[in-house]
C-alpha cells in the first residue's frame, strides 16, 4: 500500500506539531477546567485555603520579626556587685569589662546614684532618708558586642560574669525579647511543619481530583491507547489540568493573604498609636508572590505527575 | 504480514485460549478466523494488538517480533494497525469527525490535514457529510462504518476486525464485508474474526477455524 508523506516526520513540522499538541492539550484542559465551574471553584478554594494558611502565617511571622528586630539589638546586662565592694573597685571593674572583646560598652551606676534614681522614681523620700545605710549595691550596665538573639554567646558571657568574685548577681535585662524571639522561632518551625502537612493535603486533593477526571474519561483513554496514543499524549491534558489548578488556587491564596493583611492593618495601627509608633505591615512582595505561585504549581504538577502516571497505567484495553 | 508460530495463550485461571496456533497472513492478503464463541478468536487478535502477551510461541507482525517490543513501544506498533470492534467503541460525547480524527490527533497531524483525511475516510465508508453528526443519532450500521473510518483514517497496512458484523442484519453485514474487500483491493492486509459462517462461506478468502484454542485451516485461498 502506498504511503503518502506523513507530515509530522519533517523536523520543522515535528516541532510545530509538538507545539500544536501542547497548545491543544492546554486549551482543551482549560475548557474542561471551566466545564464544571462549581466543582472547579470549590476545589480551587480548598486548595487556596490550604496554601493561604501557612502563607499568611509566614507573612505575619516576617512582620513580627521585623518589629522585634530593633528591640533585640539593644539587649542589656545588669551586673550587681557584692555590697562590700568599694566604689574604686567597682570603677576598675567597669573599665576592665569595657575592654573585653565581647562587650561593646559598660558604665557604672554607683549605689548612691541608684538610690537617687530610685528616690526620684518612687517618691519614697522619707522612708529612704530614714535608712541608715544604702541597701543598693553598685551596678555595672554592659551592652554585649554581639546581637541579643545570639543566646549561646549571651549565656556564656553571663556565666563568666557570674563567676567573678566581686559579682553578686547577673541579670539580663531583656529576657522577654529572647523569649519572644524563641517563641517566634518555634512558631516558624511549627508553621513550616504545618506547611508540610498542608502541602500533602494539596497533593492529595489534586491527586483525587485528577483521579476522578481520568475515571470520567476512561472510555476515551482506552480508545486512545488502542489507536496508539503514547503515555505522554495521554498524560498531557491532565498535567495541564493540574497546572491550571495550581495557578488558580495560588491566585486565590494570594488574594486571601493580601486581603487578610489589609484587614489587619487598621487595628494594628490603633495598637501602634498607643505606643506612638507606626506599624507598617509588609505583604508578600514580589518574591513572596512568585514563591507562592511557583510552589503551588510545582506541588500540583508533582502530584499530577504521580497520580496520572499511576492511574493511566491501570487503564488497559481488554 | 502476520506470522504465528506455535503460539499459545494461557489465562491466569489455567484457561487455554489458544493452543499452538500457527498461520501466516501474507502482505496484502485477506483472511477470516471463525469458530464458536469462546474459541479464542478475540484472544488471537488481542495478541496481535499487544493487548495480551503470548504465553508461548512467536508472533511476527510487519517483520517485527512482538516479544521484542516493550511497553513504551506498544503505541508505535498499534499505529500501524487499524482495529474494528464489534461494539465499535465510539465515543458518544464526540462528533463523528472527532471520533475519526482521534488516530490522527495522537500522531500530531496538522488540523488542516486532519480535516482532509477525515473527509476522505468518511467518503470511503459512504458517510460523507455526516461529520458533524453525533454517533448517537446514527443507525447501528452507520456507527459501525464510523468505527471502520476511524480504523482506516491513518492508512494502516493491516486491518483487524473482531466480529464487525455481529450486531448487524445480513444485508448490512454484507455491505460491511464489501467495504473490507475494497480496502483489501488497494493493498491493505485484512484479518477478520467472525463466527458468522453463512456470511463468509461464499467469499473467496482463506478461512481458519478455531476450536478450543486449536487452529485448523479450513480452506486455502480460492
Ligand atoms: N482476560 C481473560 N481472562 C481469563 N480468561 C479469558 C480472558 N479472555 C478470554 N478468556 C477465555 O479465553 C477463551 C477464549 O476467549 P475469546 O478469545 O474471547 O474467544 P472468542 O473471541 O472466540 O469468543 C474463553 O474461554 C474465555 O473465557
Ligand atoms: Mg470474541
Amino acid at each position: 500500500m502506498k504511503h503518502t508523506s506523513v507530515t509530522p516526520n519533517r523536523p520543522s513540522n515535528r516541532i510545530q506539531g509538538w507545539l500544536q499538541e501542547h497548545h491543544k492539550a492546554a486549551i482543551g484542559s482549560w475548557q474542561r477546567f471551566w466545564n464544571s465551574v462549581l466543582s472547579t471553584t470549590f476545589t480551587s478554594l480548598t486548595l487556596a485555603i490550604a496554601l493561604a494558611l501557612p502563607g499568611s502565617l509566614l507573612v505575619l511571622l516576617n512582620n513580627a520579626e521585623q518589629i522585634t528586630r530593633h528591640l533585640q539589638a539593644s539587649a542589656q546586662v545588669n551586673i550587681f556587685l557584692h555590697k562590700d565592694i568599694g566604689l574604686a573597685d567597682a570603677q576598675q571593674l567597669t573599665q576592665q569589662l569595657g575592654q573585653r572583646e565581647d562587650i561593646h560598652n559598660s558604665y557604672l551606676i554607683s549605689a548612691t546614684a541608684a538610690l537617687d534614681q530610685f528616690r526620684q522614681q518612687s517618691g519614697l523620700d522619707t522612708i529612704l532618708d530614714s535608712l541608715a545605710i544604702n541597701p543598693l549595691p553598685h551596678t555595672i550596665v554592659i551592652t554585649p558586642a554581639f546581637h541579643a538573639a545570639n543566646q549561646i554567646a549571651l549565656s556564656r558571657l553571663t556565666a563568666k560574669l557570674d563567676t567573678l568574685a566581686t559579682v553578686d548577681e547577673v541579670l539580663v535585662d531583656l529576657q522577654w525579647v529572647q523569649r519572644l524571639a524563641a517563641l517566634l522561632e518555634t512558631t516558624r518551625m511549627a508553621t513550616l511543619g504545618l506547611a508540610l502537612f498542608l502541602a500533602l493535603a494539596v497533593m492529595l486533593v489534586i491527586g483525587n481530583t485528577l483521579r476522578l477526571a481520568i475515571e470520567n474519561r476512561r472510555e476515551e483513554i482506552v480508545v486512545i491507547k488502542l489507536v496508539g496514543g503514547t503515555d505522554a499524549y495521554l498524560r498531557r491534558p491532565f498535567l495541564y489540568l493540574g497546572c491550571w489548578y495550581g495557578l488558580l488556587s495560588s491566585g486565590l491564596a494570594w488574594l486571601i493573604i493580601q486581603f487578610g493583611l489589609w484587614g489587619l492593618q487598621a487595628p494594628l495601627q490603633r495598637l501602634g498609636d498607643t505606643y506612638q509608633t507606626t506599624i507598617e505591615l509588609v505583604g508578600l512582595g514580589i518574591s513572596g508572590s512568585l514563591g507562592l505561585i511557583i510552589s503551588s504549581v510545582l506541588l500540583t504538577m508533582l502530584s499530577a505527575t504521580i497520580t496520572v502516571t499511576r492511574e493511566l497505567r491501570l487503564i488497559e484495553p481488554h | 504480514m502476520i506470522r504465528f508460530d506455535q503460539v499459545s495463550k494461557h489465562y491466569a485461571d489455567d484457561k487455554i485460549a489458544l493452543n499452538r496456533a500457527t498461520f501466516h497472513l501474507k502482505r496484502g492478503q485477506m483472511a477470516f478466523i471463525t469458530g464458536h464463541s469462546g474459541a479464542g478468536k478475540s484472544t488471537l487478535l488481542k495478541l496481535i494488538m499487544l493487548m495480551e502477551r503470548a504465553t508461548q510461541g512467536r508472533i511476527i507482525v510487519d517483520n517485527q517480533d512482538l516479544a521484542n517490543l516493550n511497553r513504551r513501544q506498544i503505541p508505535w506498533h498499534r499505529r500501524k494497525i487499524g482495529l474494528v470492534f464489534q461494539n465499535h467503541q465510539l465515543l458518544f460525547d464526540y462528533s463523528v469527525f472527532n471520533n475519526i480524527a482521534l488516530p490522527l490527533r495522537i500522531n500530531g497531524y496538522h488540523e488542516r490535514d486532519i480535516g482532509r483525511r477525515v473527509r476522505a475516510a468518511l467518503d470511503k465508508v459512504g458517510l460523507l457529510g455526516q461529520e458533524k453528526a453525533m454517533p448517537s443519532t446514527l443507525s447501528t450500521g452507520e456507527q459501525q462504518r464510523v468505527g471502520i473510518a476511524r480504523a482506516i483514517v491513518n492508512k494502516p497496512r493491516l486491518l483487524l476486525a473482531d466480529e464487525p458484523t455481529g450486531n448487524l442484519d445480513p444485508e448490512l453485514a454484507e455491505e460491511i464485508m464489501h467495504l473490507f474487500e475494497q480496502f483489501n483491493q488497494v493493498g491493505v492486509s485484512v484479518l477478520i474474526a467472525s463466527h458468522d459462517i453463512n456470511l463468509i462461506r461464499h467469499l473467496p478468502y482463506p478461512v481458519m477455524k478455531l476450536g478450543q484454542g486449536r487452529l485448523t485451516h479450513l480452506r486455502a485461498s480460492s
